[in-house]
């Protein structure tokens, strides 16, 4: 009678926590006033709770977060993309004992991997490496870096022109490698502001193996080509808050890193269609750029919209010399993207939180290809961020490129 | 007299040519601009620039000789300011996609420190010791002639008229080679050293521009390109040419000549500059054939280059008012070079002269990914370089007045470059906020047909003897804090075979979009200098000519 009774109670308390649950619209916002109250609110048949990380709570009830909830949309990835992962699968195969995948040509190379397959980290990884649904030329005519500060503000900006050009996996042309395959993409990008950096160029020619980056930089402040490290992956970009290992969250060659774990697969708010004005050059003051919260402190929070999209939990081991331990992303379990990541530090102590926020648009060629409208690396000990905005210009596969046109030649004549 | 006199205060020529420049511009600009009509002629036009500040002040005091007392020091100025410099500079640049224009005029305005006013002083009190003349001054006024100008930096339009080549004309800056601090390939332009010696680190700021025709074609297949310049000689005026050493005695005069002009010298000991002598003619063309290019791992370049040296050398007169005579070391006396002189040969000891030569060299760079190091090199083969000769001066029993002036000798010259760059992970000694760049370079000047016997000296005007090989050592480390808004950065130099050296340690702060201050120490040392103008030659080099140039200074600079 006793038990029957406690069930009884307990079945009350369970019909009055769904009583007062909410099934939150578009529009409505997770933030520190009400991050407890919608706990057990649910979005899409999804509860709050379980599409933020301990980390994401921990932003949004300390940090000033404010998660705007957007209804979930379809992503449709290039037709091009998807025709090649499909007449290309199985083709690619990893081999664990070199790490290294043999047989990929274009596409995802494990468009089909399954959780309990024991490389399925390693595949990921390397999904992302190979295959991320961009097409073939990245033509950013405009981008800028934030420097952002909890005290001050925002600190300063820099603004550079970017063109990357994929020399292998490449989609809609019989070209499928351009040059004799080992080059994987060549990569020229120079600052245009402020005028103590402007016309520094960088060429970075990337290799389809574990070997090092050539890369090379101008400086017009001399007028000299001058040969780089290719050991700065791990580096610093200039003064900010990123790694060169933390462009697009994660741009080192697989092998680079020390392991891979999966931690698992789940529901997760992110920013898959990015929906905000990210740099309105019209404005003046914090309204130049509507897609970060620079008023209110600590000046750096996305201000976009978040929609439910299942990822996968990855856990990326760095080598010793790296200057943080690892790092967890979250990549989008449809295609090779990584929205979101925690880095720790040697001591194993929370460091930067990466978030991205994406969006697809039309290529030159007529198809479809992602971008990252912005991206933020927040570090939360010297409580400093970076961020990266592309412009409205942003283009993909731009018709009239070659890849001659993105070479170490064209750094100086390209470098103003 | 074919001499080309030393660089006239040129206001209005220079106004003029600015004129020309603009109405070129304008063209550059319609030309293209024409199919663009729908964007309009004033769109697209990206301006930047800046206006700056520098302060120096002297941290020693600066031998500054007395005509009136034999020479002792005129004063004491320690802590007095070397220079007070306002300058602003204007970028404009448009993008027609084809083609592309850039415009660059920088002005420069000094304030008259007592310093300065001392050193006018003395170089006027000089000039009138003249004793072939009655002349009372210098033929220099420091601050029009020297400090305070309005220069067309740059003025070129760019043209792909087929894919991956391009005709670059007008006045531009094209650097060979890879060394730092020192020229090897980097031999198309001089730099001027008057106003700021070699310190400032932006030496796009201290190179003379030059207008040239700059061909350059991509040859993808074989991962270079190639590229042809034409310097006229006509149009770059012979000012423009060659290196431009403080021979005006200002404040980066060698010790102990500041205070001496060497085109109105003491006792009509003149040297002017002669830029119109047969085979120093400023007015003959100058030509250049660069490759470079990547062959697997390695980086690498190939020039050859005909035109003026960078470095003067001084062609004795040997009708010289004050006599010349060989040499009690056995050195004869040359007579003038080639037997030709153009100055004066009533008023004037000799004359500074840039012999054209010819420079072969490459560089090579590479990753090396064990070491994670960057290594580079260079080499360049001067065939014929002109040197003087003479070790003693005329009080000693030289060939006449002063070292050097026994004559020139031609000697082949072999310039090589060693240079390793490194990131080095300092944050955990010196909490730097990111990997700091050290670079360690090995400079070495090789004369491969030296004879003792010659007496090459490094400079004339000084008894340093020139040794077979010579080499220096350069090193730089840059620290970054705050995101790199404190930069602080250490440039050593040490001379391996004549003694001395440099240390400037700086830091720079960034201070949002605009504002950059930058504040330096550039201290010298040497193993010997000179004490004394015109007397107490000995053998002096390269970083005894710095003694008493100690100095702190101040850089404020607001950008835009």
């Amino acid at each position: 009678m006793k038990t029957l009774a406690s069930a009884i109670v307990l079945l009350c308390a369970g019909f009055a926590a769904a009583a007062s649950a909410a099934a939150l619209k578009p529009g409505d916002t997770v933030q520190a006033s009400n991050i407890d109250a919608r706990q057990t609110d649910t979005f899409e048949g999804h509860t709050i709770s379980d599409m933020l990380t301990d980390r994401m709570q921990e932003l949004i009830r300390k940090e000033g977060l404010v998660i705007t909830l957007a209804a979930s949309k379809p992503i449709v990835l290039g037709k091009d993309y998807m025709e090649a992962t499909k007449a290309n699968a199985g083709k690619a195969k990893y081999n664990p004992d070199t790490r290294l995948v043999d047989g990929w040509v274009a596409g995802i190379p494990f468009p089909n991997v399954k959780a309990d397959d024991p490389n399925a980290a390693a595949k990921l990884i390397w999904n992302g490496y190979y295959a991320q649904p961009i097409k073939n030329i990245q033509d950013y005519p405009s981008y800028a870096y934030l420097y952002i500060s909890e005290k001050t503000g925002l600190e300063r900006r820099q603004v550079w022109r970017f063109l990357r050009y994929y020399m292998k996996g490449r989609l809609g042309t019989d070209k499928v490698v351009e040059g004799d395959g080992s080059i994987f993409s060549k990569t020229l990008m120079y600052a245009t502001y402020p005028t103590d950096i402007r016309g520094l160029g960088l060429f970075v020619q990337r290799y389809d193996s574990p070997k090092l980056e050539d890369s090379w930089v101008y400086l017009k402040s001399v007028r000299r080509t001058r040969r780089l490290s290719g050991g700065a992956w791990m580096d610093p970009i200039g003064g900010s808050d990123q790694l060169q290992d933390d462009i697009e969250i994660f741009n080192a060659h697989p092998t680079w890193y020390a392991s891979y774990k999966l931690l698992g697969k789940r529901w997760m708010l992110v920013t898959a269609n990015s929906t905000a004005k990210t740099w309105d050059k019209s404005a003046k003051g914090d309204a130049e750029f509507p897609v970060i919260d620079l008023a209110h402190a600590p000046h750096w929070n996305p201000v976009d919209s978040w929609e439910p999209r299942e990822v996968w939990v990855i856990e990326a081991v760095t080598p010793p010399e790296h200057p943080y331990s690892k790092k967890v992303l979250y990549m989008d379990t449809q295609f090779p993207r990584i929205y979101i990541a925690e880095a720790y530090d040697k001591k194993g102590d929370f460091w930067k939180w990466m978030y991205y926020g994406l969006k697809t648009i039309p290529t030159g060629d007529g198809d479809r290809g992602m971008i990252s409208a912005t991206g933020f690396t927040i570090d939360y000990q010297r409580r400093h961020a970076t961020v990266f905005i592309l412009g409205g210009d942003a283009r993909l596969n731009s018709p009239g490129i070659s890849a001659d046109d993105v070479n170490l030649q064209q750094l100086e004549k390209v470098s103003h | 007299m074919n001499i080309e006199r030393k660089k006239q205060r040129v206001r209005h020529p220079v106004l003029r040519r600015l004129s020309n420049a603009c109405a070129l511009a304008f063209c550059a600009a319609v030309i293209p601009g024409v199919a663009l009509a729908d964007q309009g002629l004033f769109d697209g036009w990206e301006v930047s620039g800046y206006v700056r500040a520098h302060l120096s002040m002297n941290l020693q005091n600066p031998y500054l000789a007395d005509p009136a007392n034999n020479g002792e020091p005129r004063g004491n100025y320690r802590h007095d300011l070397s220079m007070v410099r306002g300058s602003g500079r204007l970028n404009v640049f448009r993008d027609f996609g084809k083609s592309q224009v850039s415009v660059v005029v920088r002005g420069s305005q000094e304030y008259k420190t007592r310093y300065l006013k001392a050193m006018q002083r003395t170089a006027d009190e000089y000039a009138a010791t003249d004793l072939f003349s009655n002349r009372t001054r210098s033929n220099v006024r420091l601050m029009d002639d020297v400090y305070n100008d309005i220069d067309l930096r740059e003025l070129w339009w760019q043209y792909e008229f087929a894919p991956g080549t391009t005709m670059k004309l007008g006045k531009q800056q094209v650097v060979w080679g890879e060394t730092d601090f020192f020229q090897s390939m980097d031999v198309i332009h001089g730099y001027d050293f008057r106003w700021r010696s070699f310190l400032e680190a932006e030496n796009e700021e201290l190179r003379k521009p030059l207008w040239m025709a700059n061909f350059i074609t991509r040859i993808d297949k074989l991962n270079g390109s190639l590229q042809a310049l034409y310097i006229p000689g006509r149009p770059n005026p012979g000012h423009t040419r060659g290196n431009s050493f403080d021979v005006e005695g200002g404040r980066w005069a060698n010790t102990p000549n500041r205070g001496i002009n060497f085109a109105t010298a003491p006792f009509g000991a003149d040297v002017p500059y002669n830029y119109r002598l047969d085979g120093a003619d400023s007015k003959d063309g100058s030509y250049g054939l660069h490759w470079s290019g990547t062959a697997g791992e390695w980086g690498y370049s190939l020039g050859a280059y005909r035109g003026p040296t960078q470095i003067p050398v001084i062609n004795p007169n040997p009708n010289s008012p004050l006599g010349v005579q060989n040499s009690v070391t056995g050195r004869p006396f040359l007579g003038a070079w080639h037997g030709r002189y153009g100055s004066d040969p009533g008023s004037t000891v000799g004359e500074l002269i840039f012999p054209r030569i010819n420079v072969f060299g490459g560089s090579v760079n590479r990753y090396l990914a064990g070491p994670d190091v960057v290594f580079s090199a260079e080499a360049s083969y001067i065939p014929n370089m002109t040197y003087n000769v003479g070790v003693l001066a005329g009080e000693a029993g030289g060939c006449a007045f002063f070292p050097g002036f026994c004559g020139i000798v031609e000697r082949h010259a072999v310039k090589t470059m060693l240079r390793m760059d490194k990131q080095v992970n300092l944050s955990s000694m010196l909490k730097t906020s990111r990997p700091s760049f050290l670079s360690v370079q090995l400079f070495n000047t090789w004369v491969t047909n030296y004879d003792r016997a010659d007496e090459l000296v490094n400079l004339a005007g000084f008894g340093g003897a020139t040794k077979r090989n010579s080499a220096l050592i350069t090193g730089i480390l840059a620290l970054n804090y705050s995101n790199d808004r404190i930069n602080p950065t250490l440039a050593v130099g040490h001379d391996l075979s004549y003694g001395g050296g440099f240390v400037v340690p700086s830091v720079e702060f960034s201070y949002g979009n605009h504002w950059r201050i930058k504040a330096e120490a550039d201290i010298f040392f040497n193993r010997r200098n000179q004490k004394r103008a015109l007397t107490g030659f000995n053998d002096t080099n390269l970083f005894g000519y710095f003694a008493g140039n100690n100095q702190l200074a101040l850089r404020a600079t607001y950008q835009f």
